[in-house]
Formats: C-alpha cells, sequence, structure tokens
C-alpha cells in the first residue's frame, strides 16, 4: 500500500532538459533555481515546502530526469507483485550507486507524493517517454500531466494528449516560461482533485495564496503612492555663492534634485522585486523603462499628451476655483472657476516639459550678524512641477515595471518567448486611464501640492489612488476585464 | 607515385593534436566549418602542389593520412608564426626531457641515500672503518632495484601481449576494492558543487585524454612510463658508482656473516658463482668473484675482531660487489629504458591515423571544394561527387579504412517515410558509407539486447562502421551512452561508430536541422566516452 502523505505532496517529473524545475521556480516564485539549457542540470532531489504561518501545507520535489528508463522498467516488471515498487527500488539500489537519477526520484514516489509529469510538447512523443509513463504507472502515485511547450512552431499537443490520456488522472496545460499567477492557481487548484484527502489543505493553501496575492497587490498600490509621494515633495536647496550665481546655483539644483529622483525611482523598484520575490531582474523592460527618466526618448513617448496635459491643469485649476465659487455661495456665477481653470491650462501647457521647477527668492538677508558670522543668504529652490509630464512619466515607467514584476515568471531564464497576454506592454498606462481616473490621479497631485496639507483629504485622495492601481494590477495579473490601453505615441 | 614517409616524433604528435583540438573547438562556431573547410583545402593544395586541372588532380593518388597530417601539422605551424623549437609539441619534448633529467638526478639522490644506509647498516661492527656485510648490502640496494626492473619488463612485454595478464590479479582487486568507491564517492560528493556545464566540460576534457591515450597508446603512453626509467637509472647509476667510489677511494673491504648454519662458505661460494655468471666467461674465479678460500675467509663471526679478516680477502669481493651493482641495478634500467624508447619508437611509425576522430581534416584536406558563385554571391562550398571522395573506386589505389559499407541501427522512433533512403543518399556523398546492414531497435532493454546481438553477427564479421541514428532533441542519457559502449563491445576498438543526429520532423525525411545547441550537448556526451573512434555529428541535410 502506497503511503498518503498528511500534507499535499508532488514530485516534479519527466524527461532530462524538459521543464521541471522551470515549473516548480514558477509554482514556487523562486528565481534562484538552477535552471539550465544542458541537461543533467538537476542531479538531485531538491524540496520545496510551502508553508504558512510557519507552518507546512504543501511540499514539491523538484527531481532529475529520468536516465536509464528502460533498465528501471525491466526491473519493476520483474517485481509487480510489491506493494510499493518505488521504495522497494530505493531499497535494491539505493546508496549502490547505480540508477542514482532513478533514485533520487523514487525518493518521493515512495513517501506517496503525487506525480507532476512535465512533457515538452514542441517534441513528438518518443518510446523512452512511453518508457517512463509505464514506469509511473507502476510505481502507482496519483499523476497529473502538465503540458506545456518549449519552443513555438510544432505542436504536437494532440499526440501527447492521445498517449497521456490512458494513464493519467488529471492533465493541464501550462507554460511555465509566462504563466500569471492566476494560471499558477488554476494548476493547483486541479491538483487538488488528485487526492480526496488533501482537497480541504489544497483549498486552504489556495486561499492562502490568494490572500497573499491580494496583500502584495495593495502593498504594491502603497509603494506606488508612497513613490509619487515621495517625489513630489522633494525639495533641494542650493545656497547663492555670491550675488550674481543664480544659473549655476540654478543647474546645481536642479541637476540634485534630478538625482534624487532616480535615487527614488531605483529605490521604489527594489521594494517592488522584493514585494514579488525576484532576487534577478533578467525581464524584457521596454527601453523607454530602462532609460534614463529625464531622456528625450521617455519624455517623447510616455505621460500625457499635450491636450491631456492641458485638461488636466485645467481641472487642476477649476477644482480650486471652485471651492472659491463654493465659498462665495455661487455669487461670483463659477467665474473663479473658469478663470482658475483657463489659468491651470495655460500654466499646464508652459510647464509640460518642465520636470523641475526652480525658484529663487527675492529674500535678501539683512546684515545681521551673530559671532562674526553673516546669518542666512540667499538660497535657490527646486521641487518637481507638478503640472509637468514628469508625474505621468513616472507613472508610465512605474507601470510597465510593476507589470514586468508581477506577470515575469520565476521559471523564466533564457530566450525571448513570443509576446503573450502575460508580457508586459511597452504602453503609456497614464494616457490610457480613463478620465475620471486620472482626475483620481490629479485629486491626490494635488492635495500634495498645497503648502498647508489637510490630513483627511490627502488620506481620501490617497486611498482613491491606491484603490485605483489596486484594481488595474488585479485587472493585469488575474486576467480581469479592464479598459484596452492604448499604444504609447509620441506626445511631443 | 608512393607516399614518402613521414617521420613522426612525439613532438610532432602533440603539436598535431593540438592543433586539431582547437579546430575541433572553432567548430563549435556555427560559421567555422566552411572556414576550416578553405584553409584545409588551400593547405592541401600547397603541400601537394596545384595540379594543372582538376581532372589532373582527380586521377592522384590519395596521400596517405600519416604523410598528409605531418605535413599539415608543418604547414599549420608555419602558418601561426611559430619557429622550429617553440611549437607546443616542442615545448612538451622539451619539459619530458628536462623532468627526465630532473627525475635523474633525484634518483642519484635517492640511490646514494639507499647506498649510504646499505654501508652503514652493514658495518660488521659498527666502525666507519670495519668491513661491510656483501649480503647486507647486495640486498639493500641491488635486489630491490633488479626486482622492480624484472618487475617493469614483465609489464613492458606483458603490454603487447594480451595473453598475459597485465596486473596481478591482487593488484587488480585492491583497485575494485578501494580505488573504485572512493573515487565514486568522490563525484557523488562534489558534483553538485559543480555548475552542469563545467561539469559536462570537464568530462568531455577527461574523455578526450582517455580517447587520445587510446587512440595514440603506446606512442603517448611510453614516454610518461619511460620518464620513470630515469629515477630508477639514476638510482641505479648511485649505487654502482657509490659502490665504486667507496672502493677505490675510501678502501671500503667487505665480509658476510650469517646466523643460518646452512649457510656454509661453500655454498655463499656457489651463489657468487651463480650471480656472477654474466661475467664469469670474462673475470673468473678470484678476479670477477672471490675464491672459495678468500670466501671462507670473510666470513665474519661475532665476537670475533673484524680487523683480523685477512684484509686481502676482505678487499677481493670488491669487484665482485661494483659488477654486480652494474649488472643486475644498473645494466637493466639502461635496457629497459631503451626498450620504452623502441617501443614509443614503434608505436609512433605504427601510428595510422585512421581513428573516426581524423576521418573530418582528412576529408578537409583531400575533399575538392566546389562553390556556385550566382547573383546571390552565397558561396556553398561542397563535395564534388566522384572522383575527390576518400578512397575513390575499388582499384585505383589503397583502399581508405574509412569508407565502405557500414550497418545502420535505426531506432523505432525514426519511422518517417523514406528516412532510410534519405540516410543512404546523404551518407555516401558525406562519408563514402554505404549502408549494407539496417538495424531496428527498440528503446527496451531486450529491444537493445537483440539489436546488439543482430549488429555482432554480421554473418561472423564484425561490422567496420556503424551509424547510429538519433534525435538530437532527446538528450543523451545514461541509458544511451551504455547502449554506445555495448555497441563498442560488439564492434571492437577499431571499428567507427558514428551517432547521426537529427533534427524534429519536417518536410524533408531527415527532419528540419538539428539545434547547434543540442548537438553540442551530444558531441561533449560522446567525447565523455574517451572512445577515439566514436563521435556526434548533425547529419548534413538535416
Amino acid at each position: 500500500m502506497l503511503p498518503v502523505p498528511d500534507v499535499p505532496t508532488f514530485a516534479v517529473a519527466g524527461q532530462p532538459n524538459e521543464g521541471k524545475t522551470t515549473v516548480l521556480a514558477t509554482l514556487a516564485e523562486d528565481d534562484q533555481a538552477d535552471i539550465g539549457p544542458l541537461p543533467g542540470t538537476t542531479t538531485r532531489c531538491v524540496r520545496y515546502p510551502v508553508e504558512i504561518d510557519g507552518a507546512e501545507i504543501m511540499v514539491f520535489f523538484d527531481t532529475p530526469g529520468f536516465q536509464e528508463p528502460a533498465a528501471v522498467l525491466a526491473w519493476f516488471q520483474q517485481h509487480l507483485q510489491v506493494d510499493n515498487p518505488a521504495a522497494a527500488f530505493l531499497e535494491a539500489h539505493g546508496g549502490q550507486g547505480r540508477f542514482p537519477s532513478e533514485c533520487e526520484i523514487m525518493k518521493p514516489l515512495a513517501q506517496g507524493a503525487a506525480v507532476i509529469y512535465v512533457v515538452d510538447a514542441s517534441r513528438p512523443v518518443r518510446s523512452v517517454d512511453r518508457l517512463e509513463l509505464e514506469i509511473l504507472r507502476l510505481c502507482g502515485n496519483p499523476r497529473i500531466a502538465v503540458i506545456y511547450q518549449k519552443e513555438t512552431g510544432q505542436d504536437y499537443v494532440a499526440s501527447w494528449t492521445q498517449v497521456l490520456a490512458r494513464d493519467f488522472n488529471l492533465r493541464r496545460s501550462f507554460n511555465a516560461h509566462h504563466a500569471t499567477f492566476r494560471e499558477r492557481m488554476e494548476l493547483l487548484a486541479a491538483a487538488k482533485t488528485v487526492i480526496q484527502e488533501w482537497q480541504p489543505s489544497m483549498e486552504g493553501a489556495i486561499a492562502a495564496f490568494q490572500e497573499d496575492w491580494d496583500e502584495r497587490l495593495r502593498r504594491t498600490a502603497d509603494h506606488l503612492c508612497g513613490f509619487l509621494r515621495e517625489v513630489l515633495l522633494l525639495r533641494e536647496v542650493e545656497t547663492l555663492a555670491e550675488a550674481g550665481a543664480e544659473r549655476e546655483a540654478t543647474a546645481q539644483a536642479r541637476e540634485r534634485l534630478r538625482g534624487k529622483v532616480r535615487q527614488a525611482e531605483l529605490a521604489w523598484r527594489r521594494r517592488i522585486r522584493k514585494t514579488f520575490r525576484h532576487r534577478r531582474e533578467n525581464w524584457n523592460l521596454p527601453e523607454i523603462v530602462v532609460a534614463d527618466v529625464f531622456s528625450r526618448q521617455v519624455w517623447r513617448c510616455l505621460g500625457l499628451s499635450k491636450p491631456q496635459l492641458i485638461l488636466a491643469g485645467a481641472f487642476a485649476g477649476a477644482v480650486v476655483g471652485g471651492s472659491v465659487d463654493v465659498m462665495l455661495g455661487g455669487a461670483s456665477l463659477l467665474a473663479v472657476t473658469g478663470l482658475s481653470a483657463s489659468a491651470g491650462a495655460v500654466l499646464s501647457w508652459l510647464s509640460a516639459d518642465r520636470a523641475v521647477n526652480v525658484k529663487v527668492p527675492r529674500l535678501a538677508w539683512g546684515p545681521w550678524q551673530v559671532g562674526g558670522r553673516q546669518l542666512g543668504g540667499v538660497g535657490v529652490e527646486a521641487r518637481v512641477d507638478p503640472r509637468s509630464n514628469l508625474v505621468w512619466i513616472l507613472i508610465d515607467r512605474a507601470w510597465a515595471y510593476l507589470e514586468a514584476a508581477s506577470l515575469w515568471s520565476h521559471g523564466r531564464r533564457y530566450a525571448p518567448v513570443p509576446l503573450g497576454d502575460a508580457e508586459p506592454s511597452p504602453r503609456g498606462f497614464s494616457a490610457g486611464l480613463t478620465r475620471a481616473e486620472r482626475e483620481t490621479v490629479i485629486r491626490f497631485i494635488g492635495q500634495l501640492r498645497k503648502s498647508t496639507v489637510d490630513p483627511a483629504k490627502l488620506e481620501a485622495a490617497q486611498r482613491a489612488v491606491r484603490d485605483l492601481w489596486e484594481q488595474r494590477l488585479r485587472q493585469r495579473t488575474l486576467g480581469q476585464p479592464g479598459p484596452v490601453p492604448t499604444q504609447p505615441t509620441p506626445t511631443r | 607515385m608512393a607516399t614518402p614517409r613521414a617521420l613522426w616524433t612525439l613532438a610532432d604528435l602533440v603539436d598535431f593534436e593540438v592543433l586539431l583540438a582547437q579546430d575541433e573547438r572553432d567548430l563549435e562556431d556555427a560559421g567555422a566549418e566552411g572556414r576550416l573547410q578553405a584553409r584545409d583545402r588551400a593547405l592541401y593544395r600547397q603541400i601537394q602542389g596545384a595540379p594543372t586541372s582538376h581532372r589532373a588532380e582527380g586521377a592522384l593518388e590519395k596521400p596517405g593520412r600519416r604523410w598528409l597530417f605531418h605535413r599539415w601539422r608543418q604547414a599549420r605551424l608555419e602558418q601561426q608564426g611559430l619557429e622550429p623549437g617553440t611549437s607546443p609539441g616542442a615545448s612538451f619534448a622539451a619539459a619530458l626531457a628536462l623532468s627526465g633529467w630532473l627525475l635523474g638526478g633525484a634518483g642519484f639522490l635517492v640511490g646514494k641515500g639507499v647506498l649510504w644506509v646499505g654501508l652503514t647498516g652493514g658495518r660488521l661492527a659498527g666502525g666507519p672503518t670495519e668491513p661491510v656485510n656483501v649480503l647486507f648490502l647486495l640486498l639493500t640496494c641491488v635486489a630491490p632495484p633488479f626486482l622492480l626492473s624484472m618487475a617493469t619488463a614483465y609489464l613492458l612485454v606483458a603490454a603487447g601481449n594480451r595473453r598475459w595478464p597485465s596486473a596481478p590479479p591482487v593488484l587488480r582487486s585492491l583497485f575494485a576494492v578501494i580505488c573504485r568507491p572512493l573515487v565514486r564517492w568522490l563525484i557523488e560528493r562534489f558534483q553538485h558543487a559543480i555548475p552542469v556545464e563545467r561539469r559536462v566540460a570537464l568530462g568531455a576534457t577527461v574523455g578526450l585524454l582517455r580517447s587520445r591515450t587510446t587512440a595514440h597508446g603506446a606512442a603517448l603512453g611510453w614516454p610518461l612510463v619511460g620518464l620513470m626509467q630515469w629515477f630508477a637509472l639514476g638510482f641505479a647509476t648511485a649505487i654502482a658508482a657509490g659502490c665504486l667510489l667507496s672502493v677505490q677511494i675510501w678502501h671500503q673491504t667487505f665480509a658476510w656473516q650469517t646466523t643460518v648454519d646452512a649457510y656454509t662458505p661453500a655454498r655463499v661460494h656457489g651463489a657468487v658463482r651463480v650471480v656472477a655468471t654474466p661475467w664469469s666467461w670474462l673475470l673468473g674465479e678470484g678476479q670477477g668473484y672471490p675464491t672459495l678460500a678468500q670466501v671462507t675467509a670473510t666470513q665474519y663471526h661475532r665476537h670475533r675482531d673484524p680487523a683480523a679478516l685477512p684484509a686481502d680477502a676482505a678487499s677481493s669481493w670488491w669487484v665482485f660487489v661494483v659488477l654486480t651493482a652494474l649488472t643486475y641495478a644498473f645494466l637493466p634500467r639502461l635496457l629497459l629504458l631503451l626498450a620504452f624508447r623502441f617501443r614509443q619508437r614503434s608505436a609512433l611509425d605504427r601510428e595510422q591515423f585512421v581513428a573516426l576522430r581524423y576521418d573530418a581534416l582528412y576529408e578537409r584536406l583531400v575533399t575538392t571544394a566546389v562553390a556556385w558563385r550566382g547573383p546571390d554571391a552565397a558561396v556553398a562550398p561542397a563535395a564534388c561527387d566522384g572522383g575527390s571522395v576518400p578512397g575513390g573506386a575499388a582499384g585505383e589505389g589503397p583502399v581508405e579504412p574509412a569508407t565502405g559499407p557500414c550497418v545502420l541501427v535505426v531506432p523505432a522512433d525514426l519511422d518517417r517515410p523514406q528516412l532510410r533512403e534519405r540516410v543512404a543518399e546523404v551518407l555516401a556523398s558525406w562519408k563514402g558509407w554505404r549502408p549494407a546492414t539496417v538495424v531496428d531497435f527498440e528503446g527496451t532493454m531486450a529491444g537493445q539486447e537483440a539489436c546488439l546481438a543482430r549488429v555482432g553477427g554480421q554473418g561472423g564479421q564484425v561490422p567496420r562502421r556503424v551509424l547510429v541514428l538519433q534525435e538530437a532533441f532527446m538528450p543523451p542519457t545514461r541509458e544511451v551512452l551504455e547502449f554506445l559502449r555495448g555497441l563498442r563491445r560488439v564492434v571492437g576498438p577499431a571499428g567507427a561508430i558514428l551517432v547521426g543526429l537529427l533534427g524534429k520532423p519536417g518536410a524533408d525525411p531527415l527532419g528540419r536541422p538539428a539545434q547547434a545547441a543540442d548537438v553540442q550537448v551530444w558531441r561533449k556526451r560522446a567525447q565523455s566516452l574517451g572512445d577515439p573512434n566514436l563521435a556526434a555529428e548533425a547529419l548534413p541535410g538535416a
């Protein structure tokens, strides 16, 4: 009798270099797993436990490929009456140096692990595959087949399905190279049916994964809000060394502030990588995400278009003017709103391309001295211009980076994979926002611009923006329907 | 025109292997094959002298590999601008010679040490001027090197004679019980710490060294074994010279003693006479070895003053001692060194370079390059059909061992229509092989055994060439490599085994081109088997 482990246990098996470790790395979100293009990369059974609150709820085993299936099958066929063939095989050959790969494969099977058999449907079925299938059948463990295609252009899914239908309880297509979170959960949900006793554990595990994912999306949205807030509140002061040195001081302040914006973006990206458990950054990022945020190329492609920016400015102005009209009780006949909107539009148009605003205050300090030293001085202050396109550009880049981080499969290492639904798209995210969504963002920016911040309003605006991004991320990563994004076109 | 003789030296062989290894590394690059083809063909024409026409070239007898490779080696070194004496082979030979001298010096020092032990330990009463026990001296300083020389001579003869076991069963058992499990444990312990790319490369390198040693056998192996003779020769020189010096300069005298009553002076004298047989015809009793009276007079008894031994009798042993050292310690080693040199020379003279891995170079050299120059200016060198394929038709000259009938092994999976015909067509122009027998094989154990039995039972004749078709996208597992080892046992060490790699199924019966990365993996795994007559290559046209 095969033992049934208390905890759902799965052994991933298959031919050498078939993609077993890739599947496991994707499921376990481990981008440090040893994946290589050469067969024989995995030589030992590697255990991947899944824990929730410190308790092990699921275990996966990565195994080496079968190296001598014909000889192993011959042995199995001579020992058909054994209750636990995998355990008997281990007893006969473990530690003898014979069949080292197969002994590693049999270790989890002897403990009753269910088998996830990975096949590459971009190649035809071969006799060695049939030998392996027969071995697994004789082992008697529950079996799930995972079908995926390492290469495009060749499709043998039909023949594989036919071969696998005979001996496998379950068959799933699963592309480990670009599986989304939703697809991973679907695979686990399918796997929960192989052993009835495992169903509650698996359901609990899937619910926990979902909760964890939701929490990550929330955290990501929070990080994004925090990032924008940090950037908009950045301030760089450069004291004038002498009268007439404004130009030099302005340039220095501007450059230092730009450096701070870059640093803030990098730090934010590190947080995102950590949130999505990426220790490598080997993604196919679009050029405009990798390039310097202040480069011409980026400014041409990302952010809002001029008309959109003007409208955004007009809206921002109208919000400010509207509050005055409300205070006047409508007596101004919305004139203030109109004037503010126009002013906002004009200012936005003027400052569209200016990322950093540098103020040179006309404040002159008197000749007061304390202890022989001149007090104070004239300084220039550089801040990010909230009316400029920089904020929207940062949002676009952040979104593209988020897509890559949340959608890039941890098992993906080599060779370009054709674009699929899960591929990050180099489109302008903010340009694709609806008007209402854009206004949500504008309100948030507006609150941050105020010299005296109303905490309640700021919080409300931040929550609205966070909810917006969380919803968008959920749509993108879980495949829920959302607005169709537009292609990025140079806006200037 | 008879092919001139080429005198290969060890340095030449090393140079040749180094150059070949460079080319094999270059071939890992996809575009290198055409480049090497053009280069070697140009070298061939330079070596042979350009004929007046292609017909004239076709009529010429193809030169033998031995001579051609020798000239190729020379031309390649000149191409690389290497001065004679600075090539890798020359450096290797120089290093070998230096090692020999160093080992000889080390042996000399060790011999001096052992002689000192013999002389000091053999003193009858402990004093520095006392006679030395000749039995102890000879047992310490002459008997061990003599026995080792005999053992070495046995191994030397056994190596050339398959009926003689080359190592005693005890040694073999010791190796099996101790060394093999230790090596296996070391591999298991450390292989996981090494990235797979390095493991594969290491396996390929080790296999390559083994295949070189197997291919060249004595030519590469004997120089290294012969190197140890220098140590032994230095040792023996120290013994012989030391004995002579101790006698000539320090007036060392000898006597003998024993507590065994059976060793009477007569018996000892008899033994001495036997030992002195090699020179007794020249230097008889009393000259080349002591007389019975002298032997009797020099028997030492404890409690007796060694100074009481008759001086002339004590001195009478010295010729015998020196000649014994020369004859039984020094001379055998000198003869062994000469024998190893002779073995190496004859191995080099026997080397014909017919192993499979040399085929590619030979084909590149002798195959006429044909290029189509169309509007696209794409140059596609291809072999000219007929005359330039090595071997030619029967009766036109010496038949090259690399062409002829072969056994085609086809896995049951490869049931593509017209595959066999297509393979035969490609094989003829590519290797000059002709599938005379086709053997199918199933992937099961029974299927593999049946296949090996069929390959081996070709009407009582061992097949000289076997082509095994495999799909490159299926990884070379241990089972496949075991099958190839089984084929080797059936075919014998000299037979050529070629793994022909195909790509995924396609319009052509040979399928799509095999991916370069897959072919590389197969090549390295094949190399790791250390079999010089086994290769894995993508079928052209696949």
